[in-house]
């Protein structure tokens, strides 16, 4: 991959609510959001919100649920039949040896990173994070009073996480490993070869491993999703995050799940009666009918995105633009440096000029100023007009 | 966990030991009233119109600007809709707001019943909640009242006159269409310094509808709730604009 000198950042070119937030990736992705909400006619590429409608079986089960008065609050660590179906799935699917007791239910995927993070990390504590990374983590790190530490992962790698890279990380202080496959914002694969390797780091120095397996049902060209926890030796260090939001199209819904040895649920649990009590009934129920039944609409989510996500790719070739490996997600990493532009200043043009709203790739980390992370979550004719819009700007601003 | 040469198990059993157990009351409850017929047929017609994505972080704006209108009704304060942040129920409203506003400090909390429900949080948080005061010189940080509380001027008047003391309103277990005394935020100089803490605890328990609204921490503490949780389930959402609906239409 080509490599060239990126122009630094030119505040000129950027309003004040961008630029006051340029150096907060959370906060960047929330203004750009709020910019593309005042404009008309944006193509929007940036959230990872499935646009598609949750399946009727899933929506018929949770109107059943309120017209049978199936809406009492439930027990905090969630629905024991729930809990129970998400047991037999992650011993059937991802070959991890727990029970309902191992399972709790939350409030979507972003309160289980909370939730794990109180439970697990001390201050002072480090956890290694894969750069780049997806910034919500950062919150639920830094508020447990632990410290990020990046392990780097490379484009010519397909942001694949290289067990020496996560052992060069390691300190005395460090906790917990956070690993993210499928990852956001990469789209990039931890295959298994490499999860066995990065397996016996763990296991030599004694580490927890966070497995972010959110995004598991939608890896393409034949890549597969692994579950670290199914590894001899792991059961009883790894926290397994998954959720119904992507697979189920489930975001509004906020239900998550996370499965892990019973005390760190117990301690959870005792978290989340704090935090937000148990996820919403109705959402639980909803989720039931997710896990138990047919599988068909998610594996047609799966045949769209991938369509999309061809269409995307050759649409950025046609551009002049490079991306990473595609492997799972819905999302492409796309490397902008070609272009010469900062990728804060570029995703503000992109907007303002093309009104398509991308995600600046300094969104993930500081170190990431050449890169965009465009979602696939458009309809196929959207996509196609974002592509056309999105050419002529790239064309007239690079440098 | 019985991993490794044991180093994982002594930090995590103390950590576990520190947690406050699950309250009762969190436990399932059989005793919830029903659902009536229109929040059913409202929330059935957000999902059939396509509501399951993720909202506004902040909320749905028409339920934010219900909210806004009953605070308005009950006691004649101004918060304006984009200082409401819908959380998923009451429990997270008063996680967010005390972790947000808790810097430093004490939470001071005289009804005893409010009281035991923060303990928890404060617990987790690292604060001193307290009965009255602290007289030694400790900081009162947060002021955390229930409606029973109103009537304790001399209490409210020294957190006005304390400039870095907040004070919380936590209507939660307030009846519903009663407007039961003064509201902090009316007191000079306690506008900006006020949290009003409500929700749907009663009429749609197990659906997670609560709120917070005003103060000048309103952006950090919705950023703090989208950090949390991104948003509160928007069927649960529109559930909420319904009831609000009805009570506004009753007058």
């Amino acid at each position: 991959m080509t490599e060239r000198p990126l122009h630094a950042l030119n505040n000129a070119n950027i309003p004040e609510e961008v630029r006051a937030v340029a150096g907060d990736p959370n906060r960047l992705r929330f203004a750009m959001i709020e910019l593309a909400a005042q404009m008309k006619d944006t193509i929007t590429l940036g959230r990872g919100d499935p646009d598609l409608a949750t399946p009727p079986h899933i929506v018929a089960a949770a109107e059943h649920a309120m017209r049978a008065q199936m809406t009492a609050p439930l027990p905090i660590a969630g629905l024991p039949e729930l809990r129970a179906e998400v047991a037999r799935k992650l011993a059937r699917e991802n070959g991890l040896a727990v029970g309902a007791g191992n399972v709790i239910i939350t409030t979507g995927g972003q309160e289980a990173v909370y939730l794990i993070m109180q439970a697990l990390i001390d201050p002072g504590d480090e956890v290694l994070v894969p750069d780049p990374r997806y910034t919500a983590y950062d919150d639920a790190i830094l508020g447990a009073g632990g410290r990020i530490v990046l392990v780097p992962t490379d484009h010519d790698d397909a942001f694949n996480l290289r067990a020496e890279a996560v052992e060069a990380a390691i300190t005395p202080r460090t906790k917990a490993l956070l690993i993210v496959t499928p990852s956001n914002p990469t789209a990039g694969i931890v295959t298994e070869e490499r999860l066995r390797q990065i397996a016996e780091v763990a296991i030599r120095h004694n580490l927890l491993v966070i497995s972010d397996e959110i995004y598991e049902k939608f890896t393409y060209d034949g890549w597969q999703h692994f579950s670290i926890g199914s590894l001899p030796g792991m059961a009883d260090r790894t926290i397994t995050l998954n959720g119904f939001s992507k697979a189920y199209a489930m975001t509004g819904w906020r239900v998550g799940y996370v499965a892990a040895p019973e005390d760190v649920i117990g301690a959870m649990a005792r978290v989340k009666a704090l935090t937000t009590g148990p996820a919403a009934s109705v959402s639980q129920w909803a989720a039931l009918a997710a896990i138990t039944g047919p599988d068909t609409p998610t594996r047609e989510f799966h045949a769209i995105y991938a369509e999309r996500r061809h269409l995307l790719m050759e649409g950025l070739t046609s551009m002049g633009l490079d991306y990473s490996d595609p492997r799972g997600a819905f999302f492409l990493w796309t490397n902008s440096a070609s272009t010469g532009i900062h990728a804060t200043e570029l995703a503000y043009l992109l907007l303002k000029e093309g009104r398509v709203l991308i995600f600046p790739g300094t969104a993930f980390g500081d170190n990431w100023a050449g890169y965009l992370r465009i979602s696939v979550l458009q309809p196929t004719d959207q996509l196609r007009e974002a592509v056309a819009r999105m050419k002529p700007i790239v064309e007239r601003y690079r440098l | 966990m019985s991993a490794g040469p044991g180093t994982l198990t002594r930090p995590l059993a103390a950590r576990i030991a520190a947690l406050p157990p699950i309250p009762a009351v969190a436990e399932a409850q059989s005793d919830a009233p029903p659902v009536t017929d229109s929040v059913i047929a409202a929330a059935s017609a957000a999902l059939e119109r396509g509501e399951t994505h993720y909202t506004d972080r902040a909320g749905v704006p028409a339920l934010r600007k219900l909210a806004s209108a009953r605070l308005q009704r009950q006691f004649g304060v101004s918060v304006d809709a984009k200082d409401i942040t819908i959380t998923c129920g009451v429990a997270e409203a008063r996680f967010v707001t005390l972790r947000i506003l808790l810097t430093a400090g004490a939470v001071v909390c005289p009804d005893p019943a409010l009281r035991s429900e923060l303990v928890g949080v404060c617990t987790l948080i690292g604060a001193p909640l307290l009965a009255a005061p602290p007289v030694n010189g400790a900081e009162m940080r947060v002021l955390y009242l229930s409606v029973r509380d109103l009537g304790d001027d001399t209490l409210i008047g020294l957190a006005a006159a304390q400039p870095g003391t907040y004070v919380v309103l936590d209507l939660s277990a307030a009846p519903f269409d009663e407007a039961p005394g003064v509201h902090p935020a009316l007191r000079p100089g306690l506008a900006t310094r006020t949290v009003t803490i409500d929700g749907l605890e009663y009429q749609l328990p197990g659906w997670r509808v609560g709120w917070l609204a005003g103060s000048d921490m309103a952006d950090k503490l919705r950023g703090f709730k989208q950090a949390l949780t991104i948003c509160t389930t928007s069927v649960s959402q529109w559930a909420a604009v319904e009831i609000l609906n009805t009570h506004e239409a009753r007058g």
